[in-house]
């Protein structure tokens, strides 16, 4: 083992290097050659092409926060799924027993969020 | 293993995140970055796991699949520090208006 | 069903008290969001002990049964060892849970999740009593910190309580990554993280008793490939210094969580910012938790003797960590203005007595059994530490809390049964005769001076001075109750709960005082029944355990 068997990892590294290029060379060769013809049109910032409205950084409403909360902890749980899933006919009624008390758990917190108002927009 | 890359170069570069993610946390003040720097460390560790639990199947022919089921873990143990983590931020911004973690002090005396 | 192993009856069986906690936090959770927010939610505490006491009864029906097996494919050990530290957890929930009615009604931050909060943490905590292998440990430990998070930051309106929530949210994430990284290498130098597993692999050879069995075991993991000896891989680069490494992070991580300096940073802020009723049980059960986890680890993973008594060995630096945090956790209680951060600084001092037990306890297998001094003082701790918590939460108002000790001065006119209870609690925590803290002090020393070592006894005598100039702000706090004149009202808020929980904890101090033995009884039994003891240890609890056995077999006990 070593660096000689890293061979086939080559073309890889051709790859990057030929996108890295690719990249410096449109953010610093690009200024240099093209021409340069400012209008205060140009200059505004762009908002599909109608007149901007407000701060370019607004703040996000708190309840777009609350509602990532509650994704991660209930997208997470397929981490757990996808495997069972996989191979679910050879763990059987036992697996899918154990898989549906964990389930039956989730739901509990589900229940849980949804009483005390989680998902309520207003 | 012909071709493949060595554990060592896997351990270097979780060791590598792992140090980032270390040195952000005692470094940076704002929380979301701070928390940004915990993912990253967590994440170089499934790193170490998998890198770990792949070269012990294949370079010593066990079928070892522990490494796989502990970053399993981790993950979702990552998911359930998100959650209480963005939570404890939130009320943080509540109070303050900003999330930086050294600023105010009202604990210190 | 090729080569799943389920999960029986009997195993059940044996974590029914993990499960009745478990099914309480639920109930309590449910109960919260269906009832009508107007209702008092009084019951709700009484519901949780209700809990936490069945499960306390359960766990010493499985102690006194002599209960010793693995769980879950050998994930748990279910010992003696671990159901006496599930009692003190379940101990310090449930006057957790006694505490909090009054204070919260007096926040109006009345909520049931408060006591959902607390019951998943204390499973948390029993998983770590139990935990057989690295992993179950750390989902353990994260089982118990992530509902203490929420604790902390309980207060939503105060901004001290969401700065000490964040603040313990970020060093605890950062010590839970260390750990983890810990174990990663224990994983990969080993290729398991079961601790009988990881003391066989890592220490082959090297002062194992069991080394033929230890052989057999590296040859069928490949660790023998593994570590370069003609592996086809090539060695791993630099693997002397990974054991090392790998030991480093998980005591870095255990360090901090029972918070011995120089890991301890966080303690006084957190322990001032966050609600007087979290903070006594954060301080007593997270403590017991990481104590019991601590020294599973250390004792079963990494017992040997290069690890464990070489000069850089782990009981060196355990030894180390013990002194600093009994000397500057003492000196620096003195000059605090807040009694919560007093109390902050003396646990910190708390952890290195502990530390004493445990260092004493480890110094050689014959010593083995003085864990049990280790327990012994765990226990009192938390009676002593909930208790003095439980008298602050009841002089807290709404926005502020009683803090200084100005804010203490003329209570003992007002309400004497509080200070009176106060003043039991600090003599204890003190270390006076005849409460508690003295016993535990007593024996955790008398750990550490049985070893006849030089070093040892000098670590028990700075002990005692350390303790001796503790008491001076320990009895500053029992001079602003009796002796100062009060600069504005007294306020108080306590109900029935409140002062139940601070009888028994003052009951419990002066019981364990004057009658140590229930207690070190209790605590012996779980020494003698550590299950994955190293065999050089085995060998002698067996000795001590003969005569018990052949006892229980006299009465006709249940085996």
């Amino acid at each position: 083992m070593g660096a000689a068997v890293l061979v086939e990892y080559i073309p890889l590294m051709v790859l990057f290097a030929l996108a890295l290029a690719v990249v410096l060379a449109i953010v610093f060769v690009t200024p240099l050659v093209g021409p340069k013809k400012y209008s205060e049109e140009k200059m505004d910032a762009f908002e599909c092409g109608s007149d901007p409205i407000g701060q370019a950084r607004s703040r996000f409403s708190v309840k777009f926060y609350l509602i990532a909360i509650t994704f991660i902890v209930f997208d997470v749980e397929a981490v757990f799924v996808i495997p069972w899933a996989v191979i679910f006919q050879d763990l059987g009624w036992y697996g899918f027993g154990v898989m549906s008390f964990f389930l039956a758990i989730l739901t509990l917190g589900l229940v849980y969020e949804w009483k005390s108002g989680g998902l309520e927009w207003d | 293993m012909e071709g493949s890359v060595p554990l060592e170069w896997y351990l270097i570069l979780s060791a590598a995140i792992f140090a980032i993610g270390g040195v952000g946390v005692l470094l940076r003040r704002n929380a979301i970055i701070l928390f940004m720097c915990i993912e990253l460390m967590l994440n170089a560790v499934n790193l170490t796991f998998l890198a770990f639990s792949r070269y012990r199947t294949g370079a010593l022919g066990a079928l070892d699949l522990d490494g796989h089921v502990m970053s399993f873990f981790v993950i979702a143990l990552a998911a359930a520090e998100a959650a209480v983590g963005l939570a404890i931020i939130l009320s943080i911004f509540r109070h303050r208006r900003h999330i930086n973690v050294d600023d105010g002090n009202l604990l210190k005396n | 069903m090729n080569g799943i192993s389920q999960i029986s009856l009997a195993e059940l069986r044996l974590l029914a008290p993990m499960l009745v906690v478990t099914v309480t936090g639920i109930a309590v959770l449910m109960l919260e969001v269906f009832q009508r927010s107007a209702m008092s939610r009084r019951y709700q505490a009484w519901l949780s002990v209700i809990g936490l006491g069945m499960a306390g009864l359960d766990t010493l029906y499985l102690l006194a049964r002599g209960t010793e097996a693995f769980a879950m494919s050998q994930l748990l050990y279910m010992d003696g060892f671990g159901f006496t530290l599930d009692l003190v957890v379940l101990l310090g929930g449930a006057l957790a849970a006694l505490i909090a009615p009054a204070y919260l009604e007096s926040h109006r931050l009345e909520r049931g999740e408060y006591y959902g909060l607390v019951l998943f943490s204390v499973v948390g905590m029993m998983v770590m009593n139990h935990g057989a292998d690295l992993f179950t440990i750390f989902m353990g430990l994260e089982l118990m910190s992530i509902p203490i998070y929420c604790l902390a930051g309980y207060f939503r309106h105060s901004s001290a309580s969401a700065e000490s929530s964040m603040k313990y949210f970020f060093l605890g994430a950062f010590a839970s990554a260390l750990f983890l990284y810990g174990i990663a290498f224990v994983y990969g130098m080993t290729g398991t993280t079961s601790l009988v597993g990881v003391s066989r692999v890592m220490f082959s050879g090297l002062g194992s008793v069991d080394v033929a069995g230890a052989e057999a075991y590296a040859a069928s993991s490949g660790f023998v490939e593994y570590v370069g000896l003609g592996a086809e891989g090539g060695p791993l680069f630099a693997l002397e210094f990974l054991p090392a490494m790998a030991v480093l992070l998980i005591l870095a991580a255990m360090a901090f969580k029972v918070a011995v300096v120089p890991f301890h940073a966080w303690t006084p802020d957190v322990y001032s910012g966050a609600p007087s009723s979290v903070v006594g049980f954060m301080a007593t059960g997270v403590k017991t938790a990481a104590f019991g986890a601590l020294v599973r680890v250390f004792m079963v993973g990494f017992f040997d003797q290069p690890a464990r008594l070489s000069e850089t060995g782990w009981l060196s630096v355990f030894f180390w960590l013990a002194l600093i945090s009994m000397v500057l956790g003492n000196v620096v209680a003195i000059v605090q203005s807040s009694v919560k951060r007093m109390l902050a600084y003396s646990s910190i001092a708390h952890a290195g007595y502990i530390m004493v037990g445990v260092v004493g306890a480890s110094y050689s297998p014959e010593g083995f059994l003085q864990l049990e001094s280790v327990l012994f003082y765990l226990l009192t701790y938390t009676l002593g530490t909930v208790g003095a918590f439980g008298v602050l939460a009841w002089f807290g108002k709404r926005g502020e809390e009683a803090t200084t000790y100005e804010d203490l001065a003329g209570v003992a006119k007002k309400y004497p049964g509080a200070a009176l209870a106060m003043t039991i609690f600090m003599l204890s925590s003190a270390g006076i005769p005849p409460t508690a803290g003295f016993m535990g002090k007593f024996y955790v020393f008398k750990a550490a001076v049985q070893t006849g070592e030089t070093a040892m006894i000098a670590l028990a005598v700075v002990g005692v001075l350390a303790s001796v100039s503790g008491v001076y702000y320990y009895l500053k706090v029992i001079m602003a109750m009796y002796m100062k004149t009060p600069r504005r009202e007294v306020h108080g808020v306590a109900g029935l709960e409140l002062k139940t929980a601070l009888v028994v904890c003052a009951m419990g101090t002066l019981l364990l005082g004057i009658l140590p033995g229930i207690g070190l009884g209790i605590s012996r039994a779980g020494v003698l029944s550590f299950l994955g003891a190293p065999p050089q240890v085995r060998v002698e609890l067996n000795k001590l355990r003969a005569p018990v056995e052949a006892g229980r077999a006299e009465l006709g006990a249940p085996e």
